[in-house]
């Protein structure tokens, strides 16, 4: 058995892509997860009175008031530990704890250590350097004690060796112990590690374990399990070792009890694990040694654009709904610390480097943030970490300059031209077929590129005539046309003005306007993004109500504040555009309500909708685009599984990591085909093309329309009609 | 009943150095014996928790039916019954005459008593845990998630929980708390801090396998509750 070596990332990206059994079974788990994960919190809520919000705001609450007096709680769990027997030592770095460990061992003469699973001695890599102590550690949780057989890591925070199928386990416990497992049989392999174990447990001079909860007041420390190897780590050596972050403090031990409740049901959706250990001090004739690691937590206690990732209680759940995640499980998407959580605290314990291979994939759906039972702003931490790494010195100079160049208006109109006539050879009836760019375009055919933008298209075009009277007829509207529309999609620009003049709208398109900035935010480029922030709120300041048929955008707007943090000025003007800006499904419901039924055209036609990610999640619109049309129309909307699922577009991430934005958008694809919808709608455009150029590359008979393409063309039948 | 025969040559080392090791046992013969131990004029002794002192919130009515389905759904059978003495016919058929070892606190109820522990007749505890039985006593049962305190401290009471695999825990009605909250306030609120305390919801088990879900991996494989009293004694 030879200790873990972590690979580069690209190795471990390409390995994890290779090895089609991770996406399999992390679909199906995080899709089993989703409803037992439901079923915990629902009960959760029931049992206290409080809702999911409430609830994780409790937690994330009790963890601060800890940070806030951190000192004071250190010295108050020592004190405590110590009164009850422990021996307790604070170590800043991993270095330190490792040594200590090492020593301990040393002067005991213990040769061989039992671990129950803890994070806290993978992220100081314990294991390597016991080894290289000579020193033999033996993981008793299943999973671990399986990776290490295997001379691997784990891949995810509550489930490690959830990547392994079970002829693998088979064929590995084989070999080593040297006899015939049936791989169909999972109970014969988990008995065989019982008496494996069983043997280690009774020999090992130290146990060794992580701590879920340190409680202040008592100095007892609190550990969950299901299988029982923790509790026999912690009873049966002569010596028991805690590793623990000091980030594991909670003030009473009711508070550690409240935190399993929600730590359970994000974890594996338990009620409570089979076993909550709390321990104060060793038992009668044993010697316990607690070792408290700092290895980076003051310095992300002192960030606060990182300090809340200190409430974690490595649950995993934002790993489970983690698109990307789901596609290469976590040596993929993640270093030592794998997931959402693990790349946001990946710099701090590690090295920003570190961070840097896998942050790429994170298509920012922000579903993490969704679950997080600590209330972590995970979606805006992940933004924050992209930004650290592409503007590190002599790093990503290819990605600022096409930012740079994207910032430019003009440039940007004369490329897509440039772009759509060297394009024409490759035209054909369904899209582009560009040889030569095959890992982008064999499962995403490029739609094709038009010669006429959005605004070209609207300049002197005559208004149409208003269907009924709104709330906002008469008025100035001014639409935010969004660049992706303007220029791959002038049809939805199009469409949404028709759909306000129908309102009776008076529709402005002003033609200084870019881009709201978005894909240099996203793409890390902070410094782009600020520079077309602030033409587009020069552009737009003169209007009081502004409507964009691109939800992103106003995401983008609300982060605004985010790019001007030293400027009292713009962070100003920065939230009176924010407060104007409305996205089109939320005015056509609001202000622009036209009568029910108005778009019923009587044909017969059915429909699915998808939710635009960040809708969903950052803006909270829930039913917003079905509510509107079964307002407006007819159409039978069926319905989409997964529908607030990711499509895999993410911005930069479909280009720099195409392979996992492909397996997210054939997720999706697959609803889509199962609904037998004619037509797919998604709220936001840059999906809307996603979608289609894959439904185009699959053959699928389905059309990818924004629903404001899809509400002007009734629109238009439904005034054909009329005449 | 058949009793089962300790492992040959490795294994029998190996578990006469073990019980040198956790010292001595106390090793009980199921059936018969068994019901006639387990009598409620030892109720007493085999739970001394009111002496230990803590306030302990308890609600009224319907506890008790919400402890035993969350119990039951985490894999662990609950029994009710007017004394220990009425449950022993079911314990005796839960122990399958397994030799039994008990936890201090409950061997100090049986003590008392003209039962056989002959370690000579009786098999020895297997500490491969493959055969044995345990029984523990419980000072509180929490009916939002069907789970049972222990609070044993030394090596030999906890290993009766950890190694047997199949583990009877006997608690009294009156210990229910509604939630984790109330149990979480009566460890606060005890003049001294348990050394151990664990709640146990129902079997060990594991699900690290492609998500399989195995019972009985390090601790018991089977749990039966038995919390005797009425209503009355809340």
């Amino acid at each position: 058995m030879k200790p873990f070596e972590m690979k580069p990332f690209q190795e471990r990206y390409q390995e994890s892509l290779a090895d089609k059994m991770i996406s399999r079974s992390l679909l199906a788990f995080q899709r089993d997860w989703q409803l037992s994960r439901q079923v915990a919190i629902q009960r959760a809520e029931q049992e206290t009175g409080k809702s999911f919000s409430e609830l994780r705001g409790d937690l994330a609450a009790t963890k601060r008031s800890v940070r806030a007096e951190w000192d004071e709680r250190i010295d108050q769990f020592v004190t405590m530990a110590r009164g009850a027997g422990a021996k307790v030592v604070r170590c800043g770095t991993g270095e330190e704890a490792v040594r200590y460990i090492i020593d301990l061992c040393r002067r005991r003469g213990v040769t061989l250590v039992v671990k129950g699973k803890s994070m806290a001695s993978e992220e100081i890599e314990l294991n390597r350097h016991l080894h290289a102590a000579g020193i033999t550690p033996v993981e008793t949780d299943l999973g671990e004690w399986i990776l290490q057989l295997a001379s691997q890591s784990p891949s995810h925070l509550v489930m490690p060796a959830i990547h392994m199928p079970r002829h693998q386990v088979a064929e590995l416990l084989s070999r080593t112990l040297g006899r015939l497992f049936d791989p169909d049989d999972i109970p014969s392999m988990v008995r065989a590690a019982r008496v494996e174990l069983r043997d280690a447990f009774l020999s090992a001079g130290v146990g060794l374990t992580g701590a879920n909860a340190l409680v202040a007041q008592t100095g007892s420390i609190l550990l969950v399990c299901n299988e029982g190897n923790n509790r026999m780590c912690v009873a049966l050596p002569p010596i028991h070792v805690v590793v623990a972050g000091i980030e594991k403090l909670v003030p009473t031990t009711r508070d550690a009890l409240e935190q399993v409740r929600l730590l359970t049901a994000s974890a594996t959706g338990q009620h409570i694990t089979t076993y909550v250990n709390l321990v104060a001090g060793p038992r009668p004739g044993q010697e316990q040694h607690i070792v408290l690691v700092d290895n980076g937590r003051r310095d992300m206690a002192a960030d606060p654009r990182y300090v809340d990732a200190l409430s974690c209680i490595r649950c995993g759940a934002c790993a489970n709904v983690c698109p990307p995640y789901q596609v290469v499980g976590g040596h993929g998407f993640g270093h030592i610390y794998t997931g959402p959580i693990g790349l946001v605290i990946t710099p701090f314990h590690h090295a920003l480097d570190d961070a840097a291979g896998p942050q790429a994939l994170c298509v920012t759906c922000g579903a993490c943030s969704t679950v997080c039972p600590a209330d972590i702003p995970l979606a805006e931490q992940l933004l924050s970490l992209r930004s650290d790494v592409v503007t590190r010195p002599k790093s990503h100079r290819l990605r600022r300059v096409i930012f740079a160049a994207f910032r430019r208006r003009r440039l940007v109109a004369m490329l897509v031209k440039i772009g759509a006539v060297a394009s024409l050879p490759f035209r054909r009836r369904s899209g582009l077929q560009i040889p030569l760019m095959r890992r982008h375009t064999k499962w995403r055919t490029p739609p094709v590129l038009p010669f006429r933008s959005a605004r070209q298209l609207l300049r002197n075009r005559p208004a149409r005539p208003a269907v009924a009277q709104t709330e906002i007829t008469g008025k100035t509207v001014a639409v935010l046309l969004q660049c992706v529309s303007d220029r791959l999609r002038p049809h939805v620009a199009v469409s949404t003005v028709e759909l306000l003049q129908a309102a009776g709208a008076l529709v402005e398109t002003p033609t200084q306007q870019h881009c709201c900035g978005l894909p240099a935010f996203d793409g890390g480029d902070w410094r782009s993004a600020r520079k077309m922030a602030e033409q587009t709120i020069t552009t737009f300041e003169g209007h009081d109500l502004i409507v964009t048929p691109a939800p992103s955008c106003v995401v983008m707007v609300h982060e605004y504040r985010k790019l001007f943090e030293d400027s009292p000025e713009w962070l100003r003007r920065a939230a009176r555009l924010a407060d104007r800006t409305q996205d089109l499904i939320s005015c056509l419901l609001g202000p622009a309500r036209l009568p029910e039924g108005s778009l019923a055209t009587g044909e017969p036609i059915t429909i699915c909708i998808d939710r635009f990610c960040q809708s969903t999640n950052v803006l909270r619109l829930g039913h917003r685009t079905e509510n509107l049309v079964r307002h407006l129309t007819d159409a039978v909307v069926a319905t989409l599984a997964e529908n607030e699922v990711c499509c895999g577009f993410g911005g930069s991430t479909s280009f720099l990591a195409p392979e996992v934005s492909q397996q997210i958008l054939q997720r999706k694809l697959r609803c889509i085909a199962e609904t037998r919808a004619s037509v797919v709608l998604s709220d936001n455009p840059g999906c809307v093309l996603h979608i289609g150029a894959g439904a185009v590359a699959a053959q699928l008979q389905v059309e990818a329309l924004h629903p404001a393409e899809f509400l002007a063309d009734r629109l238009h039948r439904v005034q054909r009609l009329a005449k | 009943m058949g009793i089962r025969r300790g492992r040959s040559g490795g294994r029998s080392a190996m578990r006469l150095a073990l019980c040198s090791r956790f010292g001595r046992w106390w090793r009980i013969r199921v059936a018969e014996s068994l019901a006639g131990i387990l009598n409620s004029r030892h109720l007493a002794a085999c739970m001394p928790w009111a002496a230990m002192g803590g306030c302990l919130v308890t609600s009224d009515g319907g506890l008790w039916e919400e402890f035993a389905v969350h119990a039951r759904a985490a894999g662990a059978d609950a029994l009710r019954q007017p004394t220990l003495a009425t449950a022993a016919g079911q314990i005796a058929e839960f122990a399958e005459g397994l030799p039994v070892a008990a936890t201090s606190v409950v061997s100090r109820a049986v003590a008392g008593l003209d039962i056989e522990n002959d370690v000579h007749t009786s098999p020895a505890l297997d500490w491969y845990g493959l055969a044995a039985a345990g029984i523990v006593s419980a000072p509180l049962l929490v009916a939002e998630t069907g789970s049972t305190l222990l609070l044993d401290d030394s090596l030999e009471d906890r290993a009766v929980s950890m190694l047997a695999s199949k583990l009877i825990i006997v608690s009294n009605v009156g210990r229910l708390v509604p939630t984790l909250h109330e149990a979480g306030e009566w460890l606060d609120s005890l003049p001294h801090t348990p050394a151990y305390a664990v709640f146990m919801t129902g079997p060990s088990r594991t699900a690290d396998i492609e998500r399989s879900l195995s019972i009985g991996v390090q601790g018991p494989s089977q749990i039966l509750i038995v919390a005797v009293g009425n209503d009355s004694d809340r």
